[in-house]
């Protein structure tokens, strides 16, 4: 092949690249107020709660989500619910949770529950503050905000539990809600709801290693996108490795079931 | 001649294509656009109907009330009544009218009790309540959003050229009006 044959196939391929780099961009949807993290059922991007908390509520909301599948006890079109929990250092009204709750697509069957917790900075320390409890479409039959409402004050404010110790409270709610799902809704006999919370106890304050999101890659600088531009387009040199998949798919892994939210949600 | 008159045959034909497209375009654009603000209007009537079964619940649990509440009471399950006759008949008109009554009186009554708590003996499940009220809220509002937007895409579609030459029977929508839905609570103190 002639070296100028070579150069223009090159510049195909660049701008080829270059293309499809520019419509994938153009095809995404607008980029919700928080990020879902690699650990979905918990996102907790400021590190306000614990790491054992953080496992917690990754391991019991995978659980649930793999029992509420069970083909031989569990009506189908209720299958997959998913709880998930997340931070925010902000005031209510600042994020939209429904649109939070729809582009992450939490439950099967639009069985899910997005809790988002409400926290402000002061002195270099995070002030509980207010709390949105949001549930999805289907859920609305099976879980009211009325019954939402009475979860929170039994277990979230507790009043056995330090009003500080936001992680012991955000477990109990955790797991009262759990408590509610597994026996109301599918059926369970028995919910031992004193035995998890030992047992979250027993590790409370051990660091069980990294969580999925530590994995996680940032954006790309933009001198970095300058730099690619250059090298694909002017020497023709194709990144590949990870990159490719990195700057179509922005290192994300969402595992939301595709469930809907009506915009059901109540502020405690 | 003969030329000439394949020439302005072929044009013809190009215009009336141009044009049938452009029609059909315009007619079944408004006819699916039209299918979608029905669709989202049933979901804010459905989500109204939820709203009212768990006002009819609160109130059932208002089991001693004084003459003011009473009488919002009253309101609230005559309009309430007014609201599931008019979705029988299909009378979207007379249901959002009954709707704006039922709401306006439930707002004032839970501003009226949230400040007058010995006015009613429910106290321990005023929380619950208010949860109930503000999400059963934020659900309608939801809805109505969805189908405001819905009407705009609509209303758009009739208005815009060339659409409106091929439409121009269809008459513009109205939008929900979210007054009952973003007012601030009275206050009777």
């Amino acid at each position: 092949m002639s070296k100028v044959k070579k150069t223009a196939f090159n510049l195909f391929k660049g701008i080829t690249i270059l293309l499809l780099v520019f419509l994938s961009a153009c095809q995404s949807a607008p980029a919700p107020a928080i990020r879902e993290t690699g650990e979905f059922y918990i996102n907790d991007r400021s590190h306000i709660l614990l790491n054992a908390t953080a496992w917690t509520i990754l391991a019991y909301g995978r659980d649930l989500y793999i029992d509420s599948h069970d083909q031989a006890s569990i009506d189908q079109s209720i299958s997959g619910s998913q709880v998930v929990v997340a931070t925010y250092v902000g005031e209510v009204g600042s994020i939209d949770t429904t649109e939070i709750f729809n582009s992450w697509g939490i439950g099967d069957n639009d069985m899910g529950i997005l809790i988002v917790l409400f926290f402000s900075l002061v002195d270099e320390e995070y002030v509980y503050n207010d709390m949105v409890f949001e549930i999805g479409l289907r859920m609305e039959g099976y879980l009211s905000a009325f019954d939402a409402d009475a979860i929170i004050t039994q277990y979230f404010d507790d009043p056995s539990i330090s009003e500080y110790d936001y992680d012991q409270r955000v477990v109990s709610l955790y797991f009262g809600v759990l408590e509610h799902l597994y026996l109301n809704v599918y059926d369970y006999t028995t919910f031992d709801f004193q035995n998890f919370i030992d047992e979250y106890n027993s590790i409370k304050y051990d660091y069980l290693g990294p969580l999925p999101s530590s994995y996680e890659k940032e954006s790309l600088p933009t001198w970095a996108w300058i730099l690619i531009i250059i090298g694909v387009v002017g020497l023709g040199i194709i990144p590949g490795g990870y990159l490719i998949p990195f700057i179509f798919f922005g290192g994300r892994g969402g595992r939301g079931g595709g469930g809907r939210s009506g915009g059901y949600w109540f502020r405690r | 001649m003969k030329k000439i008159l394949i020439i302005v045959a072929g044009a013809l034909t190009t215009v009336f294509v141009i044009i049938g497209a452009l029609w059909i375009a315009a007619f079944n654009g408004a006819v699916r656009k039209d299918a979608v603000v029905s669709e989202t209007r049933g979901n804010v009537h459905a989500s109204l109907s939820a709203r009212y079964e768990k006002v009819v619940v609160f109130i059932d649990a208002i089991e001693d009330a004084n003459a003011t509440v009473l009488t919002y009471l009253e309101t609230i399950m005559d309009a309430r009544t007014a609201f599931a006759d008019a979705l029988d008949n299909n009378n979207n008109a007379a249901a959002d009218d009954a709707a704006t009554t039922l709401d306006g009186t439930f707002v004032t009554l839970v501003a009226y009790m949230e400040d007058n708590p010995e006015s009613y003996n429910t106290v321990g499940l005023y929380s619950g309540y208010l949860g109930e009220f503000s999400a059963s809220t934020n659900k309608v509002r939801f809805d109505i959003g969805e189908y405001n937007a819905a009407v705009r895409i609509y209303n758009t579609h009739i208005q815009t050229f060339p659409n409106n030459l091929f439409v121009a029977g269809r008459v513009a929508l109205t939008e929900y009006s979210l007054s009952n839905y973003t007012a601030t609570l009275p206050s009777f103190n």
